[in-house]
Formats: C-alpha cells, structure tokens, sequence
C-alpha cells in the first residue's frame, strides 16, 4: 500500500486513525496498541502476505534475543543475533549476488536462489540489529512484546524508514498516561504529511520521466548527448531527494498523526558544503547508524588520519551494499567514503574550506560531486554508468535535444533545494528539543509553520493537488533497497 | 452549517490571527473534504468518460464529445470487466478504426477493446485483465511498432481504469478525483452548452481529405521513424499478459497490422526495417517458447496461440491512393496508416481459415509466422518490396518524396524515451501470477 494510494488514503489510515483513538480514549493504550500492531501486520501484508511470517519472526526472535541479552549478557547472543540478523538479509538480499560473483570468478555454475526481496527487510533488519546492540550496551531495556512489535513494524516507518533506534520509539508507545491532544496530532501530522506527498506526487514524478529517459538509454548501450546526460543526472538528483525526503515527511507526519515521534531524517542536504555536511543532511539516521554501529566500533577516528580513512571507506563501501546487491552501490559507496576522506583531510589542513569567503562555491561543488555520484547509484551496470559519464563529459557531443521541459523542472528544483527551507526547518518550532538535538538540525531561513487560516487552506489545496494528481504516480525509490 | 461555512472562507480583509490547533486541525480537514467533494461529484455526475449509463443529463453530458473519446481506455477497462463477449480484440487505433465495434453474426460475441495510443504496457494489463473474465473464449491482438517503441509507458487516463487495479470500484472513485477527468468533464460541458468539439472519425477521415493524407503521412512518419527506438523488453512484457489468457485456456491470436506501402516503405528508408525483423523474430520466438494447452472454445482453426504477419507489400497496401477529388476512395485505407473495417474483417477471414471478401493472393495477405518460416518471410518481404518499387508508378512518387526527404531530413522528435522498469514488470507479474493461481485452483475444484 502506497501512501499516496486511494486505499490508504480513503479506508486505512481513516480508519486505523478512528480505531486507534476510540480505543485509546475508551478501551485502553494496550487495547489501541494492539489495533495499530494488527494495522502494522495488515499494511505491510497488503504488498504480499508471504512475508509477513518473516517480519514476524524477526519480531519474536529479536524480542526474545533481547530479553536474554538484558537478562544473560551479551556472550553469545548478541552475536547470535547478529548472525541472525545479516543470515536473514544475506538470504534475500545478497544471495544472488554473491554467488554470481563466485560464479564469475571462480568459473563455477552455483545455481542463484533467485529470491525475491521482501519489503522493507534492509530497514527492519538495521533495527533489529542496533536494539540488540543498545540493550548489550545498556542504553535501552527491551519493551513489552508490543512496543518491540511496533517499534518494528509501526506502519509509517516500517518501510523505508527513519531508521529509528529502540530508545526513541519504545518508551513513547510504554507511556500509557500520556495525553492525546488528537486535534494537534491531526493538524500538525496532516501538515507534515502534506508537504512530504507533494514532493513526491507533484515534485518527483514529475522528473522521473527526464531521468529514465536518460538512464534508460545508457542502459540499452545507447550513446548519451551531454544535454540528455546533463538533465537525466540532474532530474534523477532531484527525484530521489524528493521521492525519499517525501517519503520520510510522509512517515514523520503520519507517526504524529498518532501522536509519536519519528527522528528527522533530511535537512537541506544539496545546501551541504562538504560531503561530510552532506551526510549530516542526508538520510541522517542511516548516517547515525552506520556511525553509531559500525564507523565507532571500528575504532572511529581514534588510531590516526590512516585508520579513519580506512574505517570511513569500510563504512561507506557498507552503506553502499546496503541499498543494493550490486557493485554499482558498492562503487557509489567507495566515491563518498573517498570524499569524506578528501573532506577530513581538507580540514585537518584548512579548516576554513577552501574558499571562507564564498561558501555558496563549495555547495555547487558538493551538489556537482553528488550529482555525478548518483549516476552510479541510479544506472543498471557499470556499462550504463559510464555512457551517462561519457556524455556528461561532452565525448558523445551535446547529442540530440531533449526540449525545454527538464530544464524548467531542473530550474523549478534549483530554486526549491536552494531557495526554501527544508521541511524540518519549517516546522522547527514543532518539534521538541531532543528530536532537533539528534538530527544535529540547525534551521533554514525562511517559511515557518504556523496555524494561521491562510496556511490551513494552502496546504489543504496542496493535498487536494496531490490526491486528485496521485493516481499515476510511481513507488517510492527506496522501497528497492 | 454558519460555522462551517464560516470556517471554510479563506479570502480576508486583514491577516488573521493564528487559530487553536484544534481550529486549524479541523479548518484543514474541512477544507480538504469540501475540495475533494466538489471536484469529485461534479467529475461523478459529468461521467465524462460514460461509463455509467444513468447518468445522461440533457444539454450537460448526453451529447458524447472529443473529450469521451480522449479517455476512451477508462471505458474499454470497464468493457473488460463487464463484456460478455466471447471473443475481443486488442490494439491501437489502427484496430480500434479497422474492425467493426461489434460483430453480431460472430460466435459468442465479438467486441472491439483497441485503444488508440496504445503500447505494449497497456496490453499487456488489459490481456491480464481481460483473462479474469469468464466469458472470454478468444483474444485478438493487433500490433505495430509503436507497441514496441520507447513511448510513455500509459496514458493518464489509464490509470484511472480498471486495468491499472482491476477494481471498477476504485476506478470510479479514482476517476471521481483526477484531475484528467476533471478536465474532461469540464470539457464536455462546454461543448454540450457550446455545441462545439464532436467526436467525428468521419471528419479525421473525411473523403476530401483522404488523398492530402496519403501524401502527407509520409513526411510525418519519416520523421517520427527516424527516432524511432525499439524497447526489446516490451515484447516480453505483452507475453506476460498473453500468459495470462493461455492460462485461463483463451486462444490467442497476435497479427502484425496491415499498412500501406507507401509507410511501409518510410521504415525502409530510415533504417528500421531490421527493427520491423527483430520484433518479428522476438514475437515468433516468444511463441515457440510457451507450449499452451489446447484453448477450451476455440474460435479459430490450429493452435491456441499463433503469430500472423499482414503487414508487408502486398496488393492491397500497394494499392492507389484516393483521387486528389476523394473520389474514388482507397477502398482499404482511411489514409495509409490506419485501414478500414473491411480490411478488418479480411484479416479475420484469413485468421479463420476462410476466402477474404478480398480479391488478394492469400499468401501475400497474412502469413503466418514462426521460428521456422520468418528469415524466408522476410526474404519475400524484401523481394516484393523490389517489385513494388520497380513497377509501381505510385513507389515512383513515394521515392522522389523519400529521396528529398533524405536530402533534407527532418529533425528527431525530442521526448523522453520511457523503458519499462522493475515495477512494471512486478505489478504485471502479481496480476497474472494471480490469475494463474485462480486457475490452479479452479482446476483442483473440478478435479
């Protein structure tokens, strides 16, 4: 079920909303905790039930694993978990590829399982792994079987995240005496919700088209132009960026529907001057997790330049992997891990920048750096990627016209990620300190959110544009990965 | 109501204070819901792609206009569910305007489902669509390269039809609130009120236009084949559907549509000729790949699923263009890319084995193809195609058009070129995936 499709929109989340409060308010928390776990269950259901068992198993397993840990210790069981965890996502995930891999390598003829990828199983399995790790850390206590069955599968992250740690959510969904102030859950959720679906529907599907246009050429072996290489990039730059900040507006205002709190998950990430501000902006909690969990335990930046370089290429290389079983992700993975070794380095020697007086020089270089990046990350093979490459380089000449409409879209999108704040920034004074704490979020100038009628009927026309324009939109980019 | 209404107004004199978060919560919802349902029941009541029929409001609707037949696919995803015809038919325009509507004398029924614009993605999901109809016997599917070409995967308003969830309950409330039938609902008020933008074929294909189409069509398709780019999965894709019916035990037919000559010939002189052999070879392959079990109401002779070629030079795409007059017409062309009804029903004379009401040599109209004959086809292909030219005082114009056209080629169309991507391909294998299951089940039911 998308978010932005009829039945969620019209017959789920009405009715899930009207359940969850009629319970909370007559019934009992537990009583509308336990409607919102069955919700949870039935959404991520509704794509395929044969994976449901799987979601539920990694519920009880991890539960269970977790109550150990408290109770036992960490020796085995959190490397059993662990095991568990990457055994399960190796399956589904990686499988293929590695096999393929030995194939090609060794000569051999393995068969390839072929699985398909169940949905969401990157962002759960992630979850999973850093609650076992908190609980051996003794930074959160395992909950109830509810809170740890929400924490997982609460609807609006379950899919495509924030990627939220077990400390954030599950005492939120244990405060049973907590008040419901519904109509500012309704207002403030909805207004959320309202900006991240008009990314999506009225922003990122819009550049969609230019990109695939673009890619799909280079894929087909096709040589590109520079000008359709030049806006395929650029539109597939501004697709992703609203297609998952969308997504993750969506989310965070959905949650607060229901009066919970999800992290911040981007911040104006194309206005970053470095790669490193870059990975501070974007995807903040797959940052913070790769950080927390692996960049850290690695030895972080405590052994010397060598060893944070190291440690920095290991992490991002990870991450790569992580959005997809393919050397290209892995690739695009080593450029920013190569980047932020650049960026470190450039800062132990000149901790100003480079150029102190016009930073705006380093944010078109970081944009320009990503842009390219993302050919990797967008393109079906390295064949593909260095097509796009070769044509963005103008050695297949400008090439064939692609008309003026990317080139509005590019402009309309230049202005929007460089002249508005980011959603966050909006609506700063909504949320509490500690949520803006963790995301590192310092504010955009610019629109701030405020209950004055004329922004109740903007952003109600905004959600009518994007219901009435929803119907023929595409999934969310990464509910691939 | 005062209140409401009062809490809906957004026009003001002097910015307002901020409201109560529970002012503004409820504000928003009002607001959102009074939209939704003044654009959807006015969208509801228009119909404007009539696919309900209680709903003709004189000087409003009753009148069909341009605007029902621009969302003509949101109508054939309703037919698809509903049809109790035995056989269908499939296509682009050139079906949609080559066969009749309907064929009263045909066994079981026989109703046209062609859409014009079409391409392999629509197809496909209403093949995939129409197999979950139980009274569908036999499946006609007329293709061309634009089927195959890189074009956008569907029009707007197919989404809004039953093909694209298979659920007419959520087409009419998808329908209800797109902006596209929106529009056309607007539309087709003003041109009941106004009297203006009929749906008229007859004007499209006027007789004293017929012969300045035939002329100019040439200049127009050079130069939409030059950027011509074959996307190699499509074929696959429209399988995929075709699976779906041959699950269910519905014969198949696909058939390459007839065109006249002197568009045949503009593949020829862009270079896409080896395109036109290459989709020939993946359809005729893609067949010799599936061994379906025999169809349960056969409606033609032979297997249940074969590939037929009308396409080609033959006698009756070598035809003479109208007279400059419009009279005579071309007895088989509108103009040379879409043919008539009487064509239409040829090429299912020759799919059922029968005379065609054509004086035509039968092995030059409609040949079926496989694995086995396509090289030797296409060899005759290319050899009529030396003889039309040689001998054809009508190839002699067609020439020197092409030979000043190639002196002085237009530019390529700029758009965007469209490849179908990993949902595509899911969201149709669901579908049929699940229809196969159905079958499977049916089929355990029985046994």
């Amino acid at each position: 079920m998308l978010f932005n499709s009829f039945e969620f929109l019209f017959l789920f989340l009405p009715a899930t909303l009207a359940i969850y409060y009629v319970l909370r308010r007559w019934v009992a928390h537990h009583a509308a905790l336990v409607a919102l776990t069955i919700a949870s269950f039935i959404f991520y259901a509704w794509w395929d039930i044969r994976y449901l068992p799987l979601l539920l198993g990694s519920i009880v397993v991890n539960h269970i694993l977790g109550l150990i840990i408290a109770k036992r210790g960490s020796q085995p069981w959190l490397a059993i978990g662990v095991v568990l965890n990457l055994a399960s996502i190796g399956l589904f995930k990686y499988a293929d590829f590695f096999l393929g891999n030995i194939n090609a390598v060794a000569g051999t003829d393995l068969p390839l399982p072929g699985f398909a990828l169940p949905l969401a199983i990157s962002f759960f399995t992630f979850q999973q792994i850093s609650f076992l790790v908190d609980v051996s850390r003794r930074e959160s206590k395992p909950s109830g079987w509810l809170g740890h069955g929400l924490f997982v599968a609460f609807f609006p992250q379950l899919i495509a995240g924030p990627i939220v740690r077990h400390d954030q959510i599950a005492p939120q969904y244990e405060d049973r005496d907590r008040k419901d102030d519904w109509a500012a859950n309704i207002g403030l959720g909805l207004s959320i919700f309202t900006i991240g679906i008009s990314k999506k529907v009225l922003l990122a599907d819009n550049f969609e088209p230019f990109a695939a246009s673009a890619f799909g050429a280079a894929a087909r072996g096709d040589e590109v132009g520079l000008l359709e290489a030049w806006t395929g990039a650029l539109c597939y730059t501004f697709q992703i960026f609203f297609d998952f900040s969308g997504y993750s507006d969506m989310a965070i205002g959905l949650a607060r529907m229901f009066g919970y709190k999800l992290p911040i998950n981007f911040n104006a990430p194309y206005r970053a001057r470095s790669i490193i501000d870059f990975w501070r902006r974007w995807h903040i909690t797959l940052s913070q997790f790769l950080r927390d969990y692996l960049y850290i335990p690695l030895g972080g930046n405590r052994d010397g330049q060598a060893r944070r370089a190291i440690n920095l290429g290991v992490v991002m290389l990870l991450g790569g992997l992580w959005h997809g079983a393919a050397w290209t992700f892995v690739f695009w993975g080593a450029l920013h891990g190569l980047a932020l070794g650049w960026c470190n380095w450039l800062n132990k020697i000149r901790p100003n920048g480079l150029l102190p007086s016009a930073p705006w020089v380093s944010v078109v270089f970081t944009f320009l750096f990503v842009v390219i990046a993302w050919v990797f990350f967008r393109a079906t093979s390295f064949d593909a990627a260095m097509l796009m490459l070769q044509g963005m380089a103008g050695l297949n000449g400008i090439g064939p016209g692609v008309g003026d409409e990317p080139f509005i879209a590019i402009a309309i999108g230049l202005a929007i990620v460089w002249g508005l704040p980011d959603t966050a920034s909006v609506f700063i004074k909504w949320f509490d300190d500690v949520t803006i704490k963790t995301a590192g979020l310092v504010p955009q100038k610019g629109l701030r959110f405020t209950t004055r009628p004329w922004i109740s009927g903007t952003l109600a026309f905004l959600l009518f544009l994007s219901i009435v324009n929803a119907w023929n939109t595409a999934e969310f980019i990464y509910y691939n990965f | 109501m005062l209140g409401i209404l009062r809490s809906l107004s957004i026009t003001t004199s002097k910015p307002k204070p901020p409201l109560t978060m529970k002012g503004y919560a409820v504000r928003l919802v009002l607001t959102l819901l009074a939209w939704l349902i003044l654009f959807g029941g006015f969208t509801f009541i228009v119909d404007p792609y009539h696919v309900s029929d209680w709903s003709e409001i004189p000087g409003v609707n009753e009148r069909r206009t341009r605007a029902h037949a621009d969302g003509y696919r949101v109508a054939v995803g309703h037919g698809l569910v509903e049809t109790q015809a035995g056989t269908l038919l499939f296509g682009s325009s050139r079906s949609h305007d080559g066969f009749p509507r309907d064929i009263p004398d045909w066994p079981g029924g026989f109703e046209n489902m062609a859409m014009g614009g079409t391409n392999a993605f629509e197809i496909a999901n209403a093949a995939a669509l129409a197999a979950e109809n139980e009274h569908v016997d036999c499946a006609i599917i007329g293709l061309d390269l634009r089927e195959f070409g890189d074009y956008p995967r569907a029009d707007s308003t197919y989404w809004l039809t039953p093909l694209a969830g298979g659920s007419q309950l959520q087409s009419q409330i998808q329908t209800s609130l797109s902006l596209d039938a929106f529009a056309r609902a607007l539309q087709t008020v003003i041109d009941n009120v106004s009297g203006g933008s009929d749906v008229d074929w007859e004007t499209a294909y006027a007789p004293e236009n017929s012969r300045e189409r035939f002329d100019t069509e040439l200049a127009k398709r050079y130069r939409s084949y030059r950027g011509y780019v074959y996307d190699s999965e499509r074929p696959e894709f429209v399988f995929r559907g075709i699976d779906a019916l041959l699950a269910r035990g519905i014969q198949v037919r696909v058939f390459i549509h007839p065109i006249h000559s002197r568009i045949e010939e503009a593949r020829w002189r862009t270079g896409i000729d080896d395109i036109e052999l290459q989709i020939r070879r993946d359809l005729v392959t893609l067949a010799a790949a599936r061994s379906p079990a025999p169809s349960h109401s056969p409606c033609f002779p032979g297997e249940a699923l074969e590939v037929w070629d009308f396409a080609g030079f033959s006698e009756v795409s070598q035809s003479a263009p109208p007279a400059q007059s419009g009279d005579p017409l071309n007895p088989w062309y509108y103009e040379p890319s879409h043919y008539r009804p009487v064509l239409g029903l040829s090429i299912l004379d020759r799919l059922l084995g029968e005379e065609t009401q054509a004086p035509l040599m039968p092995q030059q109209f409609g040949v079926r193809i496989t694995t086995e004959n396509i090289e030797e086809h296409w060899a005759n292909v290319a050899a009529r195609r030396a003889e039309w030219l040689a001998n054809d005082a009508w190839a002699n114009w067609a020439t020197e058009q092409y030979d000043a056209l190639d002196a002085d080629p237009p530019g390529i169309e700029e758009r965007p070129h469209v490849f179908l991507n990993r949902d595509d391909f899911n969201s149709l294998e669901r579908r049929v995936s699940r229809i196969e299951a159905q079958g499977n089940e049916n089929r355990g039911d029985h046994e």
